[in-house]
Order: structure tokens, then C-alpha cells, then sequence
């Protein structure tokens, strides 16, 4: 399977804007819409490294816009993060660093509920746990 | 409340059974409805018990009193499993098909081992064909049409303080506190018993039933006494008792829990740090949106002290308390919202599902 397929997988559940990184923050596979800086990746997933709860006080910066972290889970590696900017303050993102990766995913629209966001998510995390990625 | 149709309808009538089980009341209806159709206290009265030579022993005489639920844990399943049949032959009507789906509701962070047993039971032993558990602080916020807040569900036995935020539970901020209505019953037991000069020894239902009757939360931390606030209650067996300082020193525990000898912070500092634990772009919000569930809550003057405390502990932030009036039953309008919902069959386990898998289910469906 190729990380394509992966991140199809996401899209299939309603994912339609998602990315799948390894933890420095290259490509692996993303969709066409979906755009987010290696550093941004690199920021995260070294904060998750060193369990550091930045995102709680500072909120997060993916895709050049602000996010509101709303649950940080660093023993699952989780992070769930609410728009913060006029353009994406009705968007659930979903981000989850895995052992290699980082995945991470957003709902384009508001019908689509931040729930369903987790889930698509989630199941990816805990088949990246299985492959050791 | 109308009801919208799901696969458990019938005929257009709601055909899944919405029970919500507190440490002091168990109520029971149908989904789709506004009210529980039956409420009783959580409490059996096990038949006496044969000794070895099938006679009664003399401590089996009168029916024992067992309390199922405390604290939100189950402590006896043969109670537990008599008192909810009780429920639902009380609350079946004729029209429903035999047997239905089951919506219960349980304390947060309830252990596997007692989903377990619901499971057992329900599915099992009732003979249901599926079984929802759902997280009552949860269902309080759904019962209110609401999908962000603080719950603040004081019950009989147990406090629960839930960050909820756009659905997502913010579950690292839960607190789960056992400093409840039964901690203010206690105490006023205790009080009644240690006045002087005139001591009254009440039984913990009188207590509890003074406690509903004239207790409230004072707005000073330390007012002083009144004469002006005693109240006379005549008891069921016509003894008079009369409460004077009680009626407010006893419900004060919940702010103060030091004054009943109990540890930890009262009411409003657990709400401030729970919410002090979330992020602090949801904090504002938060503070902005804070409902009350549980009977508990129904103690005249707590939501003004709760504000008052509150508002003193996080003097930049707007604070709102929401008290809907029927909050004691917000659990239980929860289930019934959720049980109607066309979406409700995908939460439940069902019997199939739970004869093949086992306990694996539980991670699937409630992970």
C-alpha cells in the first residue's frame, strides 16, 4: 500500500483536506488543497517528542493560519485543534504523531462534524501503530 | 420534544428505553419523550434470607435496605438487576415491541468491568437486543441542545466537572469529586446528632428529606446565625424537628469541604482548575457557559455562590451559570434526545456483536 492509498483512505471518510508527513516534516502524501510547511510538521511532532504542552497556551500555526488546541494528548499523540482565523474558524483539525509520521487532517466544510474528522483519523494512527510507521 | 424516527421505532413510537442510573435516584422512560416515566430512589429492599434450617434469622426479619449504586459504582448487581426491572416493567407500554434497545447512562470514566456487567445484563440476562452506555455529564449537554461548555453534574453521590468543547470531551481536565448530596446529608445527620443542648438522632432518609426540604446555600462563606431561619419539620412518625444554622452550615461542605472533614477543594475551585486545565483559547468560552445537572444543583443559592466564587477566582473572564429548571432530569432528556436520533443504532452494541466479540467491543464502539 502507498502512502497515497493512506491518505485516500482519509479522503474516502470525508477527510478531504489531510496530509501524511514523516517527522521531519517532508510529504509523504497529501491532498491537492492541502498545504503545510515542514516546519510547521517539525514543530509539532518535536513538541510531542519532548512532551511539551506548547499548544495549550500558544494554540498551534499549520497551514499558515492559527489554530485553538482543544484536546493535546501526548500519550496517544493527539492533537485536536479548532480554527482560530475568520477562514477556517468553523474547521476541526485533527493531528496525530505516530512512531515515523505525523497525519494530519481537516473537515473542507462545516457539515462534515469534527468527530468524524477523529475517527478517520484515529483508525489510520492505530494502523500506522500496527506497520510500525 | 418530538420524535424523530430510527430503526428501534415502531409503528412511530419510540421503542428504546432510556434509564439513567444515579447513586440516589434511577429514572426510566422512552426515548423521544420529555419526561422519565417513573423515578425511584436507588435503593432495594432485599427479601429476608433463609438461614440453614429455612427459618428466618433473627437479623433477616425486616427486608435489609441495599443501595445498589454508590458513588457512581456498583456495589450490588442482584439489586442493580432487580431495581431496573422494576423500572422498566414500570415504564413498558403495550404498543412497544418485546424486548427493546436500552440506553443507560453511567458516570464518566466508568470502570470496564462495570460496562461489562451491563452488558451481561442487558443483553443477556433482559434478553435486549442492543445496549447504549452513554456518559451522563454528556448526555446533560445534549438534554440542553448545547455542544460546548463546562457540566457541573453534582448528584447524590458523586460530582462530575466536564469540559466539553465543539462535542469533544476534554478529558485530561474531568474532574470526578466524591463530595455530593450525600456528603450534605451526612453532615446534616451528623450536625443534628452533635447539637447541643437538644441532640436529634434522624435516619438518613429524614436527614435527606430535611436536607430537600430547608437547606440552602448562603451567599457568605461564614453568616451568622439567625434565629429567623429555623424551620420545624414533623417527620412521617409526627416527631417535630426543628433546624435552625443547618439548613445552611451543612450545604456549606460543598464550597468548604474542610468544614465536613473532606479533602480537596470545594465546588468552585474545581471548576476553576478544570477549566484552568484546557487550552487557554477555549478558557473564555468555557467560563461563558457553565450548566448545571444533578439534583444536587437544585439546592437553593448554589448557582449565585458559584458565580460569586468563581467570578472572584477568574476576575478577567465573563462567568455564566446556567440552571435550567428541570437540570435534575438533564441526563435522562439527554438519553431521550439521543435515542431518538436516527444516528442513535450506530452507538449500541448489539447482541450479536457482543457474543462474537466479547469485551473487544467496548474499545470499538466507546474508545
Amino acid at each position: 500500500m502507498s502512502w497515497n492509498d493512506f491518505k485516500d483512505r482519509l479522503i474516502e471518510q470525508k477527510v478531504e483536506l489531510c496530509g501524511i508527513y514523516d517527522r521531519s516534516g517532508k510529504v509523504l502524501a497529501s491532498s491537492p488543497d492541502f498545504h503545510c510547511s515542514p516546519d510547521e510538521v517539525a514543530t509539532i511532532a518535536n513538541a510531542f517528542a519532548r512532551k511539551n504542552q506548547f499548544g495549550y497556551e500558544f494554540g498551534v500555526v499549520v497551514g499558515g493560519k492559527r489554530w485553538a488546541v482543544i484536546i493535546l494528548d501526548m500519550d496517544s499523540g493527539l492533537l485536536i485543534a479548532k480554527g482560530k482565523d475568520t477562514d477556517n474558524q468553523h474547521k476541526t483539525m485533527v493531528i496525530a504523531v505516530c512512531s515515523q509520521t505525523v497525519i494530519i487532517g481537516e473537515n473542507k466544510d462545516e457539515s462534515v462534524p469534527g468527530s468524524d474528522v477523529r475517527v478517520a483519523v484515529e483508525r489510520l494512527q492505530d494502523d500506522f501503530k500496527l506497520l510500525g510507521y | 420534544m418530538s420524535t424523530s424516527s430510527n430503526a428501534f421505532s415502531y409503528d412511530g413510537v419510540s421503542a428504546v428505553a432510556v434509564v439513567d442510573i444515579g447513586s440516589g435516584r434511577i429514572r426510566g422512560g422512552w426515548a423521544g419523550e420529555d419526561a422519565p416515566r417513573c423515578e425511584l430512589p436507588n435503593v432495594w429492599h432485599a427479601k429476608p434470607r433463609e438461614n440453614l434450617n429455612g427459618a428466618y434469622s433473627a437479623e433477616g426479619l425486616e427486608p435489609k435496605a441495599v443501595y445498589p449504586v454508590e458513588r457512581g459504582q456498583v456495589q450490588d448487581w442482584d439489586g442493580l438487576e432487580a431495581l431496573l426491572q422494576d423500572v422498566l416493567d414500570r415504564v413498558s407500554q403495550p404498543q412497544s415491541p418485546q424486548p427493546y434497545p436500552l440506553l443507560l447512562s453511567r458516570p464518566m470514566f466508568s470502570a470496564r468491568s462495570e460496562d461489562l456487567g451491563f452488558a451481561q445484563l442487558v443483553l443477556e440476562k433482559f434478553d435486549a437486543p442492543s445496549l447504549c452506555l452513554a456518559r451522563q455529564p454528556i448526555l446533560a449537554l445534549h438534554g440542553i441542545s448545547q455542544s460546548s461548555g463546562v457540566v457541573l453534574d453534582c448528584g447524590e453521590g458523586l460530582t462530575q466537572i466536564v469540559p466539553i468543547f465543539e462535542g469533544f470531551v476534554i478529558e485530561h481536565a474531568v474532574r470526578r469529586m466524591h463530595l455530593a448530596g450525600q456528603d450534605v446529608t451526612l453532615e446534616l445527620q451528623r450536625a443534628l446528632s452533635m447539637r447541643q443542648p437538644n441532640p436529634v438522632y434522624v435516619s438518613i432518609e429524614t436527614a435527606r428529606e430535611i436536607k430537600e426540604k430547608y437547606c440552602f446555600v448562603d451567599q457568605r462563606s461564614t453568616p451568622k446565625p439567625d434565629d429567623s431561619m429555623s424551620r420545624s419539620h414533623t417527620t412521617s412518625s409526627g416527631d417535630v424537628i426543628t433546624v435552625g444554622a443547618e439548613r445552611w452550615k451543612c450545604p456549606e461542605i460543598l464550597f468548604q469541604p474542610s468544614l465536613g472533614g473532606l479533602e480537596g477543594g470545594g465546588l468552585a475551585q474545581q471548576l476553576n482548575t478544570a477549566i484552568a486545565s484546557c487550552a487557554v483559547d477555549v478558557r473564555g468560552q468555557l467560563c461563558d457557559k457553565i450548566f448545571m445537572a444533578g439534583g444536587t444543583t437544585l439546592t437553593p443559592g448554589i448557582c449565585q455562590r458559584l458565580v460569586k466564587e468563581l467570578s472572584a477566582l477568574v476576575p478577567h473572564k465573563q462567568v455564566k451559570v446556567v440552571a435550567s429548571p428541570g437540570r435534575h432530569l438533564c441526563s435522562w432528556r439527554g438519553g431521550s434526545v439521543l435515542g431518538s436520533l436516527s444516528t442513535f443504532p450506530n452507538l449500541c452494541i448489539t447482541k450479536q456483536e457482543f457474543q462474537e466479540e466479547g469485551e473487544r467491543i467496548f474499545q470499538k464502539k466507546f474508545q
